[in-house]
């Protein structure tokens, strides 16, 4: 952040919270897929994902399309 | 020093209250926290705000110091925008009072400029279109947080009814895609979420997977306008 603004901060003090529901993953229907697909761009959110590293975060999104 | 606004643009439940903060315990900055937020449409509403601010952060787990509205307070202006011009529902779409948005967003910056501050914006928990945030000299910020954890906490929170609620508007006006996801949501006959018997009703594993489904669209959907615009991309893990 600090080339971003004139003032900095930091994150030392940032918790995480081990919620075990957060680790139960619904699936994506295959109808919304397609719609996903459809109405999407699907390559520019792939290509901007992967510029930004963030296929491997992302991983189920990314694999999705 | 700089005065070039800081503005985060956040889904509901991404950890922009939690980064709003960290910004806004700085003593340059003079913060407005969720600039289009419906209390800030009468006094009274901010005074219901404020007297339950403990509780309402503790309900949204929220870390924030400084009392949400405290900058808007006793202000004809905001509150003359907030009760009449503001559509909260539209989800990222051109709108008509855009031009209305950019002058309200200016005349906050202009309040903290006059304090020799840096102005510092959450904007609400459903994005705004960013054409109206990028046509604004600042350092603009968009987080976003892994689908299924911001489901999860949408739920416990919300029951995801602010996006049934944008939905159904975005279907009266017929504003595609999303006709084409309420049909999804009619024909799959999918339930509002309540809790009975302390667990949520979901009938079963496929009613889940609905809700999930329509949910991640619209996460997509904002992750794909917010791209088209050149912000600082952050994302949080939980």
């Amino acid at each position: 952040m600090n080339d971003l603004t004139s003032i900095s901060i930091n994150f030392t003090d940032f918790k995480i919270i081990d919620n075990p529901i957060y680790k139960m993953k619904p699936k994506i229907s295959d109808e919304i897929k397609n719609l996903i697909i459809k109405r999407l761009n699907t390559q520019k959110i792939k290509k901007e994902l992967k510029s930004r590293k963030f296929d491997e975060t992302f991983k189920e999104i990314y694999e999705l399309f | 020093m700089s005065l070039k606004p800081i503005i985060i643009q956040n889904f509901f439940r991404s950890g922009g209250s939690y980064l709003y903060d960290l910004f806004n315990n700085k003593s340059e900055t003079l913060g407005f926290y969720e600039p289009f937020h419906e209390s800030l449409s009468s006094n009274e509403r901010i005074k219901v705000e404020k007297d339950n601010f403990d509780k309402f952060k503790n309900k949204l787990s929220h870390s924030n110091k400084e009392f949400y509205f405290e900058n808007f307070l006793n202000d004809e202006f905001i509150l003359k925008f907030n009760s009449e011009k503001f559509q909260r529902l539209i989800f990222l779409m051109k709108r008509n009072d855009s031009e209305d948005c950019k002058e309200y967003l200016e005349y906050l910056i202009s309040l903290a400029k006059k304090k020799n501050k840096i102005p510092l914006f959450k904007i609400n928990r459903l994005y705004l279109n960013p054409d109206i945030i990028n046509s604004i000299s600042s350092s603009k910020i968009f987080l976003y947080r892994d689908p299924v954890s911001t489901f999860w906490s949408n739920i416990k929170l919300n029951r995801l009814n602010p996006f049934y609620y944008s939905l159904d508007y975005h279907w009266k006006e017929k504003i595609e895609p999303f006709k084409e996801i309420y049909d999804f949501v009619l024909k799959n006959k999918i339930q509002k979420i309540e809790i009975i018997d302390n667990k949520y009703n979901f009938r079963n594993e496929e009613q889940l997977n609905f809700h999930y489904s329509v949910f991640v669209f619209f996460w997509l959907k904002g992750l794909e306008e917010n791209l088209k615009y050149n912000f600082f991309l952050s994302t949080t893990i939980i």
